[in-house]
C-alpha cells in the first residue's frame, strides 16, 4: 500500500497540545506510509489541495486524517477521496482532537504517545481497507399510503404536489377516518367536516392520487424503492353508475348498528356513511350467503323475504320468496327445511320458522297477485311428461324463458306427488291447485291423463314438432317387498293407499293396522289412517315400526310428534320377520274372504344398531331371540318408491341405471339426445320437493342452453361462501323463543281432514320475523335493486387483487377507541346511557343522526346533568395494559363539555379527571375558557357506575382533592375512551414487518431523532397509527413522513449504501445464523447444495450483527471487517 | 424404535445379529468438537433431537480448534493470556448464537448419520453400525469403510476400536 | 510493524505490548457511532479531562463487536476492553446493542474459566445526550483496571523452551491428549 498521513494542527487546537511535527516524523516511520504531511486546516481548501497533490504526485491510494472526529468532517474527506478517485473506504482517521488532544490538555506528554498510538491504529487499518461496491438501485416514484384519514390524506396531497404518485388505500368504503366523526375540533371549535371536506374533494380530485376504497394490503414485500404490493378490492355491489340518491336506503330491510356513526343509531346494509364520502358511491355490506339461503335447494334468499317480512312489507317478501319457487305455500306446509336445521339462530334459542313465515306469505299474498301470461319470443316448443313440481317448475321456468310449453299428466289432476301423495291434513288440494293454476296462468298448456308409452311416445313428441322433452315422472309405485306374507290380503302399499285416497277414493283398512317404514310416506300413511279407521268410528289403532330410531328417521321431526299427538303408536329399533296369517285354518275363512289369505298379525324381531353402511347410516343389526307378534289385519308398506318406466317405450336410446332415468349432472340431458330428466326419476339421491323443484329449474336452464345453441345460463348456481355471526355476536343475543304455530288438539283434528297446522297470523309472522339474526347482513331480497333509478346495483362484482410496485410506503392506519366494555364496572354496553366521546361527537354533529341535538340513548331526554369521566384504558397498566397517556382525551371532554353547555345552558357538565393535560398550543388556555363557561372540573377516580331504572346512572366517585367518596346522579354519562392502535394499524405492522410497541401503535426508528421513520428502509409512519396526537400533530407528520419519501424518491435512483454487509460464497458454510439474527430481514440464504447467504444492499443498515455472529468470518461489513477492526484495536 | 433401512439390510445379511441396547440401529455417530463451528446445522436437522444447541459452552472446543479458523482465532488469543486451564463449561447468554456445545445425546440417537452428511466442517463422522454376531455384546465385526456417511477418512482412521479387526474378515 | 515497539510476544513485568501510553494500562474502548462515539465527541467539545488509558475505536453498532474483537484486542496488549453503545432499547440499528451485551457477557465467562478477572471486559450504555455518562464510563474503565496488574501475556507453543523458564506466568495450558482418530480429524480438518 502507498498511504499518507496528513495531520490537521485545526487551528491550534491539536498542535496546542500534540507536537505535530514530531507525530509527522512517527507517522514516517510506519510501514506503508510513504507521505506525511502537516496543515493548519486540512479540511480546507489548502489541506484539500495537499491531499490532492500528494495522491497524485506519490501515487497514494490510501489516506490517513489526523484530525478531528470522523464524525464531523468524516464526509469531507470521504467526498474529497472519492473526487480524487481511490473509491470508497480509502480513508482511514486517527481521531487527535476529540480522541486527544481535547481530553488530555493537561498532559501534553501522554497525549503525545497517545496520539502516535492514534495514527498507528489508523494506518494499520488502512492497510486492510478496500472499494466497497455501492449499487445503483432503481426507485419507483410511487408512494403507497395506508389509510384514508386525516394524516394519509395530507401526505398524499404533500407527495401529490412534489410529482409523485400515489396509491391512497382505504380498508374503509370512503375516506375520512375518525376525524369524519368529530362534530368540532378544538381549540378552535371549527366544525370538523367543514375543515375535512375540502381535503376530501380536492383528494378525490387530484389527478395523482389514486383512491382504493374497501381495499387491503394483503402483502408488502421487495426491497425499498421498489415495494411489491398485493391490495385486494372487496366488492362495494354498488356500480358506479350510482348516483347518491340514496332511494336504496329507503327500501333496505336490513339494519345494524351504524359503523359511521359508531352504533349510536343503525344504518341499512346499503349505504354511504356521510355526504361528502369519497367516494360517493354507496356500498352493500355482505358477508356472503346466510345459512338458510345456502341450505335452499333453490338457494331462495330466506333471509330477504324474512326481512321484509319483519318490516310488515308482504308483497315483497312474496315476491322474493316466489321468484326462485313457484310452491311457496306447498313448500311452506311440507318442506323438509334444511333451512331451519342450520339457522344461526338455532345457536340461541330455536331456529327461525323459515317455513312457516314463506307460508303465511304465501298464504296472504299468493291468491291476491294476478299472473300474465309469458310473452312468448321463441319458436321451439318443449314439452314435459309429468305435472309435478319437478315438471311444472321446469315448465314455469321455460314460460317465463319465452318458450311454449305443453306438459303431460297421467293422472286427471296435476301435481304429482305433491297431490297424490300427501294428504289434505298437511297439504289442502286447494292450496297446492291455487300455485298450479298460477303457474298454468303464464300459457302453459296442460293435457291430463296422457300417460306415456300408452297415450303418446317420447319418439312422437320429437316427431310432433317438440323440441326438447323433460321427463319428470317421478317414482309412482311402491318398491317391491320381499317379505313372507307379502302378497297376503290386507297388505297395502303406501303410495297406492295415499294416492287411492287423495284422488277420493277410501281405501280399506282394518282395526288393527301395522304401518312399516320411517319416512314422510309412512306418517302420511299412519296418519290418514288414523283418519279412516276414526271416520270409520272406531279407536284408531295404528302401530309405525321402524327399523332405527327417531334420532335416523328421515321423517320431519314435527311429523313424528304431531302423530303422536293423534294417537300413532311406535316402535323403534323393530324389523319386520314375517306376515302372519290364519293360513292353515280353512275354518277361519269367513263370508267374502278368500281361504287362508288373510293377514292376522306379524312376526316382528328387535334390532339394535350396527356399523354404517356405504351410505353412512348405521344399519340395524337383529337381536337373537327377540322376536315377538303384533297382531293386525292391516300391513302397509311404506319402504321406499320405485320407478315406473313406460315412459321408456317409445324413446329410443333412453338409459335407465338402477332405478333411475342416467343424466348427465353439468347438461342434465338424459343418454337421448334431446331429452332432459329430474325430479324423482333422475334426482341422485335427493327424493324431497323441494330438490324436484332445484331439478326443474336447471333442467328449464339446460333446455334453454341446448336450443339457443350456447350456454346462455348457469345450469348449477354459483355458490357464495356461508356467512354466519360469530360466537361473540350470539353471546350477545338475549335469549327468546319461536313463535308457536296454532295447532289444533291431536285428538280432535284426527277426526277429519283439516289443515292442521293454522298457519301465522301478521303478527305472530312479523314478530317472528323479527327474531332473524341477518347472517349475512345484506339479505339479498333486491329490494334496492328494484329501487334504484340508475341500475347502479351489480350483484356480479367479486373480490379481486390488483399488484402494484411503488418505491416508498407511508403508514397512516390511525387509532381506535378504547372499548370501554373492557372497564366492566363503568357499565358500557350495559347502561344505555354510558357512552363515549366518539359517540358523543356523533351525537353533537349538526350533519348526525340527531342533528346536533343530545338526546339521551335510552329515552331521548336531554339530559341535565352529564358526567364524564377521563382516563378510562389509559394510564391503566393493570387493568386495560394501557400505561401510556392518550394525549388528546382531555381536550376532546373539554371541548364536547363546551359544546354541550353552548347548546344547552340548563345542562351541568361534570368531568372528572386524574390529571388535566393541555399541553399544545392554545390548548391550556381552551380549557380556562371551558372552566369559566361552568364545565365543573372534579379531580377524582369512579369506581362503579349503576343504572338507576329511569336510565339515569349513580356514580361512584372518589374527590381525590378532598379525598371524600360520594355518590352522584347523572343523566348521561360519557366515558374519555384512550387511544389504541386501530385494527388496520395492527394488521398492516403484520404485513409490513414493522415493529409495534405498548398498545400496538407502530414503532418509530428512533424516538426522539427519526419519529417518522420506521425500522424497514422507505417505510413511514404518520399520525395516530404511531401514538396518540391532536390532529395539528398529525398533520405535521404526515407531512414529515412526505417529505421523507419525496427525500428518498426525488432523484428516481439511488445508491446503495457501502457500509454494508456481504457474505463471500466461498467461505460461507450456509449455515443460516446470519439469516436468523438479522432484524432487517436484509440477508437470504439461497437453498440447494451449495447454500450460501446473500445480503440485499438495499436493506441491509450495516449493523453488522451478522459479521459478529458468522461461524466462518464469511459475512463482513464493509468498511468493518473483522481485519479492519482488529487492525485499529491493535495496531497491527 | 422401528428399524431404518439399513437396519433392515443388516440384519438381512446376518439374521443371527443382534442390534446395540441404544434406542437406534445405524451408524455410530462420532463427533470432533473441536471441529464444530458452532453453526448448528446438526440440531436443525436432527430428526430425533439428539443433536441439539446447548446452553453452556467447552471452552476446550477453542483451545482445541484449528488455527486458521474463527474459533482458531479467538482460541489462540484466549490462549494467549489465559492463566489457567478451563474448569468446566460456561454459560452461553442467549443472543451468542454458535459459541455453543451442541449437546448429542446417545440415547437419542438414530444413527440416521444426518449430522455427518450435512455438517460444513465436517466435524462428525458416520460409522458403520457394530453388531455381535454372537451372544456377547462385544462388537466385534469389521467395516470396510466408514458406515452411510463418512467424509474422506481413511478405514482405520474411521474405526478407532476394532483392534485386530483385518477388513472383510469375520471374527467369530 | 515498527523499530520502536517492544516485543510483546515475551513476558515482561511492565506493562506489555506497544498500545499502552506510557505508564498507563492500555484500554480499548469500541464505541457505537450514534451514542457512545458522539457521547464521547461531546464530552471532548466540553473538553473534559480523560485518562489516556482509553483509545477509542470506532464501530457504526456495538453489534459488530464480537468475542473475538475484545480477546484478540486483550490478547494483542490491552489490558482492558469495554464496549460502549447506546441505551437498550434505544439502538439506532433495533437490537445491536442487546448482542453486545450478550457477548460481553460470554467474554466474562471465557476469561474467568481461564483465570483472567472478567473486569477487563465490560460494557456501558449511554444516549448521545449523555457525555458524562461516557466520562464515568472511562474513568471507572481507568480505575478498575488500574488496580489490576498488567496483563500477562504468553507464548503459545506448546514447546518446553519458549520464554524464561522462571517465568510463573508460563503457558500452562496445553490440548488435550489427541486420539488417532482425533489427530487424522484435525488433520483433515486444518485445510
Amino acid at each position: 500500500m502507498r498511504a499518507g498521513v496528513f495531520i490537521c494542527e485545526c487551528g491550534g487546537n491539536i498542535s496546542g497540545v500534540v507536537d505535530v511535527e514530531s507525530l509527522a516524523g512517527h507517522a514516517r516511520t510506519l510501514d506503508g506510509v510513504v507521505e506525511v504531511a502537516v496543515n493548519q486546516f486540512m479540511c480546507g481548501t489548502e489541506g484539500r489541495a495537499l491531499i490532492a497533490d500528494a495522491v497524485e504526485e506519490r501515487g497514494l491510494d490510501h489516506v490517513v486524517i489526523a484530525s478531528c472526529s470522523p464524525r464531523f468532517q468524516g464526509p469531507t474527506f470521504e467526498r474529497i477521496a472519492r473526487e480524487l478517485k481511490l473509491g470508497e473506504n480509502a480513508v482511514a482517521f486517527a481521531n487527535v482532537r476529540e480522541g486527544c488532544s481535547f481530553v488530555h490538555r493537561d498532559m501534553p506528554d501522554k497525549a503525545q504517545e497517545k496520539a502516535k498510538r492514534i495514527v498507528e491504529g489508523a494506518v494499520a487499518r488502512v492497510r486492510h481497507q478496500s472499494d466497497l461496491p455501492r449499487q445503483r438501485t432503481f426507485l419507483h416514484r410511487s408512494v403507497l399510503v395506508v389509510g384514508g384519514g386525516i394524516a394519509g390524506m395530507t401526505a398524499a396531497e404533500e407527495l401529490s404536489g412534489a410529482g409523485l404518485d400515489v396509491h391512497l388505500v382505504e380498508r374503509e368504503q370512503s375516506l375520512g377516518g375518525f376525524m369524519a366523526r368529530l362534530a368540532k375540533t378544538f381549540p378552535t371549535e371549527d366544525c370538523a367536516m367543514c375543515s375535512l371536506a375540502p381535503r376530501l374533494t380536492s383528494t378525490a380530485v387530484d389527478g395523482h392520487i389514486h383512491i382504493h376504497t374497501l381495499t387491503e394490503v394483503d402483502e408488502l414485500t421487495g426491497p425499498p424503492g421498489e415495494f411489491r404490493v398485493r391490495l385486494r378490492h372487496k366488492p362495494r355491489y354498488v356500480s358506479e353508475a350510482c348516483v347518491g340518491c340514496g332511494e336504496c336506503i329507503a327500501v333496505c330491510p336490513v339494519k345494524l348498528p351504524s359503523h359511521y356513526d359508531l352504533g349510536v343509531c343503525e344504518q341499512t346494509a346499503i349505504s354511504r356513511p356521510f355526504a361528502n364520502a369519497v367516494p360517493s358511491t354507496f356500498a352493500i355490506e355482505k358477508k356472503g350467503w346466510s345459512p338458510c339461503k345456502s341450505a335452499c335447494a333453490v338457494h331462495t334468499s330466506a333471509q330477504g323475504y324474512i326481512a321484509l317480512v319483519a318490516e310488515g312489507r308482504f308483497e315483497e317478501a312474496y315476491r322474493v320468496a316466489s321468484e326462485p319457487n313457484p310452491f311457496p305455500s306447498v313448500c311452506g306446509r311440507i318442506c323438509t327445511a334444511l333451512c331451519e336445521s342450520t339457522c344461526s339462530r338455532g345457536e340461541v334459542d330455536e331456529p327461525i320458522a323459515i317455513a312457516g313465515i314463506k307460508r303465511f306469505v304465501a298464504d296472504t299474498v299468493g291468491p291476491t297477485l294476478p299472473v300474465q301470461p309469458a310473452p312468448v319470443i321463441h319458436d321451439d316448443v318443449v314439452a314435459v311428461v309429468g305435472a309435478g313440481p319437478a315438471g311444472l317448475t321446469c315448465a314455469r321456468d321455460l314460460a317465463q324463458l319465452g318458450y311454449r310449453v305443453t306438459v303431460f299428466e297421467a293422472q286427471e289432476v296435476a301435481g304429482g306427488m305433491l297431490r297424490t301423495g300427501i294428504p289434505d291434513y298437511r297439504l289442502p288440494h286447494d292450496v297446492l291447485q291455487r300455485e298450479i293454476d298460477q303457474v298454468l296462468a303464464l300459457g302453459i298448456d296442460l293435457r291430463l291423463g296422457q300417460r306415456a308409452g300408452r297415450d303418446f311416445t317420447v319418439d312422437g313428441l320429437f316427431d310432433q314438432g317438440f323440441k326438447a322433452v323433460y321427463l319428470a315422472t317421478g317414482l309412482q309405485k311402491s318398491a317391491e317387498i320381499e317379505l313372507p306374507g307379502g302378497d297376503l290380503e290386507g297388505v297395502t302399499r303406501a303410495v297406492e293407499l295415499l294416492r287411492e285416497l287423495n284422488l277420493g277414493g277410501t281405501p280399506a283398512v282394518g282395526d288393527k293396522v301395522v304401518v312399516i317404514g320411517g319416512g314422510d310416506v309412512a306418517l302420511d300413511a299412519a296418519r290418514s289412517v288414523i283418519r279412516l279407521q276414526q271416520q270409520r268410528g272406531i279407536d284408531p289403532d295404528v302401530t309405525l315400526v321402524y327399523r332405527r330410531t327417531q334420532v335416523e328417521m328421515p321423517a320431519n321431526a314435527s311429523e313424528l310428534e304431531e302423530a303422536r299427538e293423534e294417537g300413532l303408536k311406535v316402535e323403534f329399533l323393530v324389523q319386520p320377520v314375517e306376515i302372519l296369517s290364519e293360513s292353515d285354518d280353512e275354518d277361519a275363512a269367513g263370508p267374502g274372504q278368500g281361504p287362508a289369505s288373510r293377514v292376522t298379525g306379524i312376526r316382528l324381531q328387535r334390532c339394535k344398531l350396527g356399523e354404517p353402511d356405504a351410505s353412512g347410516r348405521r344399519q340395524p343389526v337383529s337381536v337373537e331371540g327377540s322376536e315377538f307378534e303384533l297382531a293386525a289385519d292391516t300391513v302397509v308398506f311404506a319402504v321406499g318408491q320405485a320407478l315406473v318406466d313406460d315412459f321408456a317405450q317409445g324413446c329410443e336410446g333412453l338409459a335407465i341405471e338402477g332405478g333411475q332415468i342416467r343424466i348427465d349432472r353439468e347438461t342434465m340431458m338424459t343418454t337421448r339426445e334431446g331429452v332432459f330428466a329430474g325430479g324423482d326419476a333422475a334426482a341422485a339421491g335427493f327424493f324431497t320437493a323441494i330438490e324436484a323443484i332445484a331439478a326443474g329449474r336447471r333442467g328449464a336452464a339446460a333446455i334453454h342452453n341446448y336450443l339457443r345453441g350456447e350456454r346462455l345460463l348457469p345450469v348449477w348456481n354459483e355458490v357464495r361462501d356461508t356467512a354466519r355471526p360469530s360466537a361473540e355476536e350470539l353471546d350477545g343475543i338475549e335469549i327468546g323463543q319461536r313463535v308457536p304455530m296454532t295447532m289444533v288438539d291431536g285428538l280432535v283434528r284426527r277426526a277429519d281432514w283439516a289443515e292442521v297446522g293454522k298457519g301465522y297470523s301478521a303478527e305472530e309472522a312479523v314478530a317472528e320475523a323479527k327474531r332473524c339474526l341477518n347472517c349475512a347482513v345484506c339479505s339479498d331480497c333486491g329490494s334496492c335493486a328494484r329501487a334504484c333509478p340508475s341500475g347502479a346495483i351489480d350483484w356480479d362484482q367479486r373480490e379481486t387483487t390488483e399488484e402494484i410496485t411503488v418505491g416508498a410506503v407511508i403508514l397512516a392506519t390511525g387509532h381506535r377507541q378504547f372499548d370501554a366494555a373492557r372497564k366492566i364496572p363503568l357499565g358500557y354496553g350495559r347502561h344505555a346511557n354510558v357512552i363515549d366521546q366518539g359517540q358523543l361527537s356523533r351525537l353533537l354533529s349538526a350533519a348526525g343522526p340527531t342533528e346536533g341535538e343530545l338526546f339521551r340513548p335510552s329515552d331521548g331526554a336531554v339530559p341535565k346533568r352529564v358526567f364524564m369521566l377521563q382516563c378510562v384504558g389509559s394510564r391503566d397498566v393493570t387493568s386495560t395494559g394501557n400505561a401510556h397517556c392518550s394525549a388528546i382525551c382531555c381536550l376532546f371532554a373539554t371541548l364536547n363539555a363546551s359544546l354541550i353547555r353552548q347548546h344547552y345552558p340548563d345542562t351541568e357538565v361534570t368531568i372528572g379527571y386524574t390529571d388535566l393535560r393541555a399541553p399544545g398550543k392554545a390548548h391550556e388556555e381552551y380549557y380556562r375558557l371551558v372552566q369559566e363557561r361552568g364545565v365543573r372540573y372534579v379531580r377524582g377516580r369512579v369506581g362503579e357506575i349503576l343504572e338507576e331504572k329511569d336510565g339515569s346512572l349513580r356514580v361512584h366517585l372518589e374527590d381525590t382533592m378532598t379525598g371524600r367518596k360520594h355518590e352522584e346522579v347523572f343523566d348521561l354519562v360519557v366515558l374519555s375512551a384512550g387511544l389504541e392502535a386501530s385494527d388496520g394499524t395492527r394488521d398492516i405492522a403484520r404485513v409490513a414487518g414493522v415493529q409495534t410497541g405498548a398498545a400496538g401503535f407502530i414503532r418509530e426508528d428512533h424516538p426522539k431523532l427519526r419519529p417518522v421513520d420506521t425500522q424497514r428502509t422507505g417505510m413511514f409512519v404518520c399520525g395516530t397509527a404511531q401514538g396518540p396526537k391532536s390532529i395539528p400533530d398529525s398533520i405535521a407528520q404526515a407531512k414529515a413522513a412526505a417529505a421523507r419519501a419525496i427525500a428518498m424518491l426525488s432523484s428516481g435512483f439511488t445508491m446503495t449504501a457501502a457500509q454494508v454487509a456481504a457474505s463471500d460464497p466461498a467461505v460461507c458454510i450456509g449455515c443460516g445464523v446470519c439469516e436468523t439474527v438479522c432484524p432487517q430481514k436484509a440477508v437470504v440464504l439461497t437453498t440447494g447444495a451449495d447454500a450460501h447467504s446473500i445480503v440485499d444492499p438495499s436493506i441491509c443498515r450495516g449493523c453488522g450483527i451478522c459479521a459478529a455472529e458468522c461461524p466462518t468470518g464469511a459475512i463482513q461489513l464493509g468498511g468493518f471487517s473483522d481485519a479492519e477492526v482488529l487492525a485499529e484495536a491493535t495496531l497491527r | 424404535m422401528p428399524l431404518t433401512n439399513r437396519g433392515h439390510e443388516i440384519l438381512g445379511r446376518l439374521p443371527t445379529a443382534r442390534p446395540r441396547t441404544s434406542s437406534g440401529i445405524g451408524c455410530e455417530i462420532v463427533r470432533h468438537e473441536e471441529l464444530c463451528v458452532g453453526c448448528g446445522t446438526c440440531a436443525k436437522n436432527c430428526p430425533s433431537g439428539a443433536s441439539r444447541r446447548g446452553d453452556t459452552f467447552d471452552v476446550w472446543q477453542l483451545l482445541d480448534a484449528p488455527a486458521g479458523s474463527r474459533r482458531g482465532a479467538l482460541g489462540a488469543a484466549l490462549r494467549r493470556i489465559a492463566r489457567r486451564e478451563p474448569a468446566g463449561p460456561i454459560e452461553v447468554p442467549p443472543r451468542v448464537t454458535v459459541y455453543r456445545t451442541i449437546v448429542y445425546d446417545a440415547e437419542l440417537c438414530l444413527g440416521c448419520g444426518t449430522c455427518a452428511r450435512n455438517c460444513p466442517a465436517d466435524a462428525i463422522e458416520a460409522l458403520a453400525p457394530k453388531l455381535s454376531m454372537t451372544g456377547d455384546a462385544t462388537p466385534t465385526l469389521p467395516t470396510t469403510g466408514g458406515g452411510a456417511a463418512t467424509s474422506s477418512a481413511t478405514p482405520n482412521a474411521a474405526a478407532p476400536t476394532l483392534a485386530g479387526a483385518a477388513s472383510g474378515e469375520v471374527t467369530p | 510493524m515498527t523499530a520502536e515497539r517492544s516485543n510483546h510476544d515475551r513476558t515482561t513485568a511492565e506493562p506489555s505490548g506497544s498500545t499502552h501510553v506510557t505508564g498507563d494500562r492500555s484500554i480499548v474502548a469500541f464505541c457505537c457511532r450514534e451514542c457512545a462515539y458522539a457521547a464521547a465527541d461531546a464530552s471532548a467539545n466540553a473538553r473534559t479531562s480523560l485518562p489516556p488509558s482509553v483509545r477509542l475505536v470506532l464501530v457504526p453498532c456495538t453489534g459488530r463487536v464480537s468475542p473475538l474483537h475484545l480477546v484478540t484486542a486483550l490478547a494483542e496488549g490491552a489490558d482492558g476492553v469495554m464496549v460502549a453503545g447506546c441505551l437498550l432499547g434505544q439502538c439506532h440499528y433495533r437490537e445491536g446493542n442487546f448482542n453486545a451485551v450478550d457477548r460481553v457477557a460470554f467474554v466474562q465467562r471465557l476469561l474467568e474459566s481461564v483465570g483472567v478477572e472478567p473486569e477487563r471486559c465490560r460494557m456501558f450504555t449511554m444516549s448521545a445526550g449523555e457525555p458524562p455518562k461516557f466520562v464515568a464510563a472511562v474513568k471507572e474503565m481507568d480505575r478498575v483496571i488500574g488496580a489490576l496488574p498488567p496483563l500477562q501475556r504468553h507464548d503459545t507453543s506448546m514447546s518446553e523452551d519458549a520464554g524464561d523458564a522462571a517465568e510463573p506466568a508460563k503457558a500452562a495450558v496445553r490440548t488435550r491428549a489427541a486420539t488417532p482418530a482425533k489427530a487424522a480429524a484435525a488433520t483433515r480438518g486444518a485445510a
